[in-house]
């Protein structure tokens, strides 16, 4: 089985852009923030955990912000992509933002001294993953209506070359 | 219509209601202005050490605040819980002022019942902490929570410090009536804030082979901090006074105090000096006195070792042992018995004279002042 996709260098270009763009948002934006918080606030510690789950969830994310951007929408690589890039979604806010690392989910501290302050967010913080996951889930329905779309159109048969699967038809 | 689309445009609509509401809270949580008070107000009441932290709470906000407790609990430098108390406050409606208090007393009688006696006695530095947790932005159940929870130290000292008993040998009231009864001054000094009542002062008197022959147990209403006199009385019982009345001894005296299940003692000697040591009666001898009478002289010789002076009447009483124990005779003469002093002086008894030689009389002379002596010698004629 062969698959053929015609990637152009305009698919490309949409990936960079959006796998730049989840690197700010996700890597860079991040990264300066904990910079500037551990300056501004000498006394605020951030986990070493915590920079490592950035950068490996953000990581992956960037990577499938990539392809998400290569492969063309309502196609099932973009909505497999999605997929996953919804649920990498979900597991950094659940790790970086609601801070579940800690053993807490939404529940965010600041000790000062022997005075300890906790913001308890969780119930937001709850909401805000479920919205996550059920953007997830829409990729799934165009995963759905991708492979029954696929279905819909006969295979093409070509005598002079053997028997492959129907490349996808990019849709601009 | 594309479900995914029409999905995307829900979860679109959330994030928009989501982020405004947090931002509304963000922006109402600005007019929430809690005051504390500067310091932690301490207070002794009685019996009870109480920590009170006055403050207000003006919420300006749009949201009630609610889930409101306050949570104070006092743990000595080991860790140990000495007292809690956890207080659920009202919820505090939009654009209202509460004014509380987070409060807590320490009372001395339970520390006692918490095992914790060593506070009563020693100063410490406990933690007193409070956890203040609230609700806010409420929808049914509250957005947002926030909790605060702080420990700050505070110097504890103790009620009762650096307590002291002492007891003075040096100056005794003694009392000799039926029993020997000393008294000694006494001190319980200690400094701290709590005064105690119904104290047991248990007094023990051992002379110097380690018997106890004096036991005493008194209560005394209250002490207060400072210095607190007392008497402390060691009373000799009556079967044992005629021997130290006339024997010296070093007495060992020990003075215990108890507050809240602690004793403390001291223990303290005291030489007791008798008033009649070594009290003996001499020779006897008989003068003729005229034709028909004798006149017996009983001297008599002792020390007066104790710190007392006495004006002695001296009784002698003569009975004719043959004749039945009848009295042939008595006299009577006072001494002067000084403290620190040996004596001898003598008495004189008139007697009919013996009809013949040989007659057996017994001789009893009575010591009296503040006590009463006896002795008594056979003298023969």
């Amino acid at each position: 089985m062969v698959i053929k996709m015609r990637i152009g260098l305009k698919q490309v270009a949409k990936g960079s852009v959006s796998a730049i763009a989840t690197a700010i948002c996700y890597i860079v934006t991040p990264y300066f923030l904990i910079e500037y918080l551990q300056k501004a606030f000498p006394i605020a510690v951030f986990s070493s955990v915590l920079i490592q789950i950035i950068y490996l969830l953000g990581g992956m994310m960037v990577v499938a912000a990539f392809f998400k951007g290569i492969f063309p929408k309502k196609t099932v690589n973009h909505s497999i992509v999605g997929l996953a890039s919804g649920g990498l979604s979900a597991a950094y806010f659940y790790y970086v933002i609601g801070g579940a690392y800690t053993g807490t989910f939404g529940v965010f501290s600041i000790t000062i001294g022997t005075i300890s302050i906790l913001f308890d967010f969780s119930l937001v913080a709850s909401i805000i993953l479920g919205l996550i996951l059920l953007k997830a889930t829409t990729y799934l329905i165009e995963l759905r209506q991708a492979l029954h779309a696929r279905k819909a159109v006969p295979p093409r048969s070509m005598p002079s070359q053997p028997a492959a699967t129907q490349p996808e038809v990019p849709h601009s | 219509m594309d479900p995914a689309k029409t999905i995307r445009r829900l979860v679109l609509i959330a994030y928009i209601v989501i982020i405004l509401i947090i931002g509304s809270m963000g922006y109402s949580v600005l007019y929430i202005k809690f005051e504390p008070s500067t310091s932690l107000k301490t207070s002794v009441v009685k019996d009870l050490y109480a920590f009170s932290a006055p403050f207000n709470l003006t919420n300006g906000g749009f949201y009630d605040i609610d889930n409101f407790n306050v949570y104070v609990e006092i743990k000595n430098s080991t860790g140990h819980i000495l007292v809690n108390n956890n207080t659920v406050l009202p919820p505090i409606p939009a654009y209202t002022k509460y004014q509380g208090n987070i409060w807590i007393a320490l009372n001395a009688t339970d520390l006692y019942a918490k095992k914790a006696y060593y506070l009563l006695f020693h100063d410490d530095t406990l933690q007193f902490r409070f956890r203040v947790g609230l609700g806010y932005g409420k929808y049914g159940v509250s957005v947002a929570g926030f909790k605060i929870d702080a420990a700050l130290p505070i110097t504890w000292g103790a009620p009762i410090k650096n307590l002291k008993l002492s007891v003075n040998t040096s100056n005794p009231t003694i009392s000799y009536a039926n029993k020997i009864s000393v008294s000694f001054p006494c001190t319980v000094s200690y400094s701290g804030w709590l005064s105690i009542s119904n104290i047991k002062v248990r007094s023990t008197v051992l002379n110097s082979t380690g018997t106890i022959i004096a036991s005493n147990e008194t209560t005394l209403p209250t002490l207060s901090p400072g210095t607190n006199k007392f008497n402390f009385n060691a009373t000799i019982p009556s079967d044992k006074t005629p021997y130290y009345l006339s024997h010296d001894d070093t007495f060992q005296i020990k003075a215990e105090l108890a507050a809240y299940d602690v004793s403390f003692s001291e223990t303290t000697s005291y030489n007791w000096g008798a008033p009649l040591r070594d009290i003996a009666i001499g020779n006897i001898t008989k003068q003729a006195h005229n034709a028909t009478h004798t006149k017996l002289i009983v001297p008599f010789s002792g020390i007066n070792n104790s710190p007392n002076t006495f004006s002695v009447t001296v009784k002698a009483y003569a009975y004719n042992v043959t004749g039945g124990g009848t009295l042939a005779g008595t006299g009577q003469s006072t001494s002067q018995f000084l403290s620190g002093k040996s004596l001898s002086d003598q008495v004189e008894i008139i007697i009919k004279t013996p009809s013949s030689a040989g007659q057996s009389i017994k001789i009893r002379v009575d010591f009296t002042s503040t006590f009463t002596y006896t002795l008594e010698k056979m003298y023969t004629s």
